[in-house]
């Protein structure tokens, strides 16, 4: 789950699915895509990690899953985020400022 | 997070799975498809672009694959694999999964059969509430010889006493059974009757079927009686408006209140319960009570039920110290006993029972081995199989899992043939079992039979499944798929396990023989128990005089003069004579005196059976007189008070042969405990029955101590029926109103108890003989699957000039080394088990030596005959075919 510019840490990946998904529905390929981009490239999310990802997601109830058409017109599958994805998200994102602070502080660069 | 959602998601996971992967494969084909465009649009050809995509993307099936397992109910998933697998692996071998789902099936069959017999007989309810809180006062505690509980020893007094003065005991009843002549409704027959206590129904907590009980409320309510369900059908016509009406018995009518349901049977054989019109009942319907000292007549058996809280332990303690100080003329008074009813009512059948399960449960436990070992044998050629499936990734777990699903599955075919023949085999043992088995009514399959076998069936697949697994689970990778390829023999670890698994099974079989093998000795030795008379051509009944008209002693004794010498005239009947009991079945046991001997402690005085009998007795029964003489018509209550002795007793305390002319003192019915004079001495006959302590008995005239039931002994070639015909006809003549009944033959009576041991026997010998046939089996499994194996090293033996004789011993040696230690292991089980069954035993020492010879030879025997057949053919392999077939 990880790629050679920036090693993902373990449960990361969850929260950059959810920040993916925060302002519209998207298929998995477009959640890939968007990480690329949110990251400047720096964060690229591999296939073999994404899908049990959004199946965990899913199960956990954080995301939902319709189908709808793609941009090229094909059946697609699109992910949006539930009220409690919605939650989860800011919980998530509060958790990893804290986090981030806090090694930060540790590694005086603050 | 939200619990439903993410079952939800599983279960349609698990039960849409169709759709779930449909979904799975479009998501990731439009991904690709997208990556490909992307790819192209940054300026590839269509066909670099697609495999780019291919690239980045990944292994697809990895992926799903990890989906997959995250999703969880993956062991529900790879459970529908695996038996997927295992049915395929059944429907593949059939001949195998015969092999093991006959053996299965015969093992469950037979335990599923037992256990429903046990349980309708042993652990099914009683028909009345708690049976384990009621309670029966018994003189012993192992006196399980007395079924009833008969002769405790207390009064009628006594009885008021207990029931103020035992708060442990939230209720006692009493109860007395005898026979009585029921008339109503135009017929007159005799029945027999409990006579109880008001509260009798209520302490038991039993409700009637129709109508009602009696209450204890009933205080003014006169005599009332209560129909048992079996009587009022046959008997009655199960006519519903009986109740309300009057019966009549021994001339005392009794209102009919209720009729109980047939499961109530309590006290056995009871055709109807009735309550005198005072609480405490009359020992005898309509006949005048015997008063002992002012404190009303005997009591026969009382039953208690337990206060909430309170212990058996407390309550005997209890009920011991109110019975001391009792102010009762009783020289018989001792320590009471209580004993729970519920063990009391199954007590003399349930050592029997517990044997067979157990040795059942052997059988079983002889096919779960011969399963595991069948398991083993074709684990082993599926060696490389395992070896592959290890070597491609998958776990030790998942395959052990798949082996146990297999053995499952295989147990659970073995156990669905087993309750089908089960069903068949307890109808079968109903059958053939003696009707002196209680509750034989209750036996059936029913859910919880059902489940049992389940249960039974599932456990013996895991536990035969173990076997392979951890041998399995112990090789490693590299020799399983070596040997594999080299078709060679198998790991020495399984060929251990199954030598050791052989070694079980002969071990248990010899348990089992030898068990069987003692009771078959005991029941010859039984067969030959001699009573010490002569019972061929002895007709015998009782008869009881009940009525109001023989109240008094002199109507009794008219009554015994006027049969007697009408029978005596009969053609045919050679001699008769009468008795109070029947030899097996003897009723009073009083303590006596003899002469010179001194008591300090009235309770050290012997017991002995308190028989009596008519003058011609003994020459009826064809018992030798030893000394003296036998009674004549003048030891009546004119003359001086006398006695005989047997020749155990006259031993015993008249060493010196001078028995006659000394005296015993024996307390008798009518309270009088005067010195009779010893008139005679005669062989010792054991009243008691084989296997009893076998008390000596004590002779007293009936016209000294008459009693108005009696049993006629009649000496004649005639057949019992027509004599039981002639002796109606002979009481119709002097009192239409008297039956008799419990007509038998004497020979049929003193064969009872060899009788019934055959049931058990039988059975015992069918799993015996059902252990062997599956130890052979085994055996058989075991070399013959080994010379199998050792084709190739066999025939580079015979290729080198082995002889068949050198080529028999090596493979008789591989099934001889189980068989030795099995049948080491076996002889020390046997000791044990022949300890155990000791009181099964009559006559016979549990290491009894012909057993112990023969038994161990005859399986010898067959588990060689087993080896041969697999050695003889090891002969025959063609050295160039076992070379070549490599």
């Amino acid at each position: 789950m990880a790629n050679s510019k920036a090693d993902l840490l373990q449960g990361t990946l969850d929260l950059l699915i959810l920040k993916a998904l925060q302002h519209e529905p998207m298929h998995g390929f477009g959640v890939a895509v968007r990480i690329g981009q949110m990251s400047k490239d720096m964060l690229t999310v591999e296939q073999g990690s994404l899908y049990p990802a959004v199946y965990r997601l899913e199960e956990q109830g954080w995301i939902k899953a319709e189908w709808g058409v793609s941009e090229n017109n094909r059946k697609a599958k699109f992910y949006a985020l539930t009220a409690a994805g919605r939650k989860q998200l800011q919980a998530e994102e509060q958790s990893w400022a804290k986090l981030s602070t806090a090694i930060n502080l540790v590694l005086g660069n603050a | 997070m939200n619990p439903f959602v993410k079952l939800r998601c599983r279960l349609r996971a698990l039960f849409r799975r169709g759709a779930v992967e449909h979904e799975m494969r479009e998501e990731m084909r439009l991904h690709l498809e997208l990556l490909a465009e992307r790819n192209a649009a940054a300026g590839l050809s269509a066909e670099d672009a697609r495999y780019a995509a291919m690239r980045q993307f990944g292994g697809v099936e990895q992926i799903k694959e990890r989906v997959r397992e995250q999703r969880g109910l993956g062991w529900l998933d790879q459970g529908r694999q695996d038996l997927r697998y295992a049915v395929r692996q059944v429907r593949r071998n059939p001949g195998f999964t015969a092999t093991v789902v006959l053996t299965l099936a015969l093992a469950i069959g037979a335990n599923t059969a037992i256990f429903s017999f046990f349980r309708g007989i042993l652990l099914r309810p009683l028909a009345y509430e708690k049976p384990e809180r009621v309670v029966l006062f018994k003189k012993e505690v192992g006196d399980f010889a007395e079924p009833m509980g008969v002769g405790v020893g207390l009064l009628a007094a006594d009885f008021r006493d207990l029931q103020r003065r035992t708060p442990s005991l939230a209720d006692i009843a009493t109860y007395t059974l005898d026979a009585a002549t029921v008339t109503g409704r135009g017929t007159s027959m005799l029945a027999v009757a409990t006579i109880t206590t008001r509260n009798f129904f209520t302490l038991l907590g039993a409700k009637a079927a129709l109508g009602r009980t009696f209450s204890p409320a009933d205080e003014k309510a006169g005599r009332l009686a209560v129909l048992a369900h079996g009587f009022w059908q046959t008997r009655l016509g199960g006519d519903p408006a009986i109740v309300g009406q009057t019966i009549t018995l021994n001339k005392v009518s009794f209102t009919v209140v209720g009729v109980m349901g047939a499961e109530f049977e309590f006290p056995r054989e009871t055709h109807l319960w009735v309550t005198p019109a005072e609480n405490v009942p009359e020992s005898v319907i309509g006949q005048r009570s015997l008063e002992f000292g002012g404190r009303g007549n005997y009591l026969r058996t009382i039953i208690g039920r337990l206060a909430p809280g309170v212990s058996l332990t407390q309550a005997e303690t209890e009920v011991s110290g109110v019975i001391e100080r009792l102010p009762n003329p009783n020289a018989t008074q001792r320590a009471i006993h209580l004993v729970n009813m519920r063990d009391q009512s199954v007590g003399n059948v349930r050592p029997a029972l517990i044997m067979l399960l157990s040795c059942v449960g052997l059988v079983l436990l002889i096919a779960g081995l011969n399963v595991a070992n069948l398991m083993l044998s074709r684990a082993a050629t599926r060696q490389r199989e395992i070896g592959v499936r290890l070597a491609l990734g998958a776990g030790r777990g998942r395959i052990a899992r798949q082996l146990l699903t297999e053995s499952v599955v295989l147990a659970l075919l073995g156990g669905a043939a087993g309750v089908l023949l089960s069903g068949w085999g307890l109808n079968l043992l109903v059958h053939i079992a003696p009707a002196s088995l209680p509750r034989l009514a209750a036996v059936r399959v029913d859910g919880f039979v059902l489940s049992f076998a389940l249960g039974l069936s599932v456990l013996t697949g895991l536990i035969s499944g173990l076997a392979p697994v951890w041998s399995a689970a112990r090789s490693d990778l590299v020799t399983l798929t070596k040997s594999a390829d080299r078709g060679g023999s198998a790991a020495p670890g399984s060929r251990r396990l199954r030598a050791g698994l052989v070694a079980g099974e002969v071990a248990i079989a010899l348990m089992l023989l030898v068990a069987a093998g003692l009771l078959l000795r005991s029941m010859e030795k039984m067969r030959a128990f001699t009573w010490g008379f002569d019972p061929a051509q002895v007709v015998s009944a009782r008869v009881a005089f009940l009525d109001e008209r023989y109240r008094e002693d002199a109507a009794k004794v008219g009554f015994y003069h006027a049969l007697l010498e009408k029978l005596t005239a009969m053609p045919g009947f050679e001699s008769v004579g009468m008795s109070l009991d029947r030899v097996g079945q003897t009723w009073i046991h009083l303590p006596v005196t003899p002469e010179g001997q001194v008591y300090a402690n009235p309770a050290d005085r012997p017991e002995v059976n308190y028989r009596i009998i008519s003058p011609d007795y003994f020459r009826a029964l064809g018992v030798p007189l030893v000394q003296g003489r036998a009674f004549t018509a003048t030891d009546d209550q004119n003359g001086p008070r006398v006695a005989i002795i047997d020749a155990a007793m006259a031993r015993r305390y008249f060493p010196s042969g001078n028995a006659v002319g000394k005296r015993v003192q024996i307390v008798t019915f009518n309270g009088s405990d005067a010195w009779r004079e010893i008139v005679g001495v005669v062989a010792a006959v054991k009243s008691d029955g084989p296997g009893a302590e076998g008390r000596a008995d004590v002779y007293l005239p009936y016209l000294q101590t008459p009693l108005n039931s009696f049993y006629v002994h009649i000496r004649t070639k005639i057949d019992a029926t027509t004599a039981g015909a002639m002796l109606t006809r002979a009481l119709r003549e002097i009192d239409a109103s008297v039956p008799i009944f419990d007509l038998a033959n004497m020979e049929e009576i003193t064969a009872k108890p060899a009788d019934a041991r055959r049931f058990p026997l039988g059975l015992l010998g069918g799993f015996a003989t059902l252990a062997v046939g599956l130890a052979a089996i085994g055996i058989y499994g075991v070399t013959a699957y080994g010379v199998v194996q050792r084709t190739r090293e066999i025939g580079v033996r015979m290729a080198l000039g082995a002889r068949p004789q050198a080529v028999i011993a090596l493979v008789l040696r591989q099934g001889l080394h189980p068989l030795a230690v099995g049948m080491r292991l076996g002889l020390a089980g046997s000791v044990a088990v022949a300890f155990a069954m000791r009181n099964l035993l009559f006559g016979v020492e549990p290491l009894d030596a012909p057993v112990f010879l023969a038994i161990p030879l005859i399986l010898a025997t067959v588990t060689l005959l087993a080896c041969a057949v697999p050695a003889q053919r090891a002969t025959r392999v063609n050295p160039v075919e076992a070379l070549r077939a490599e």
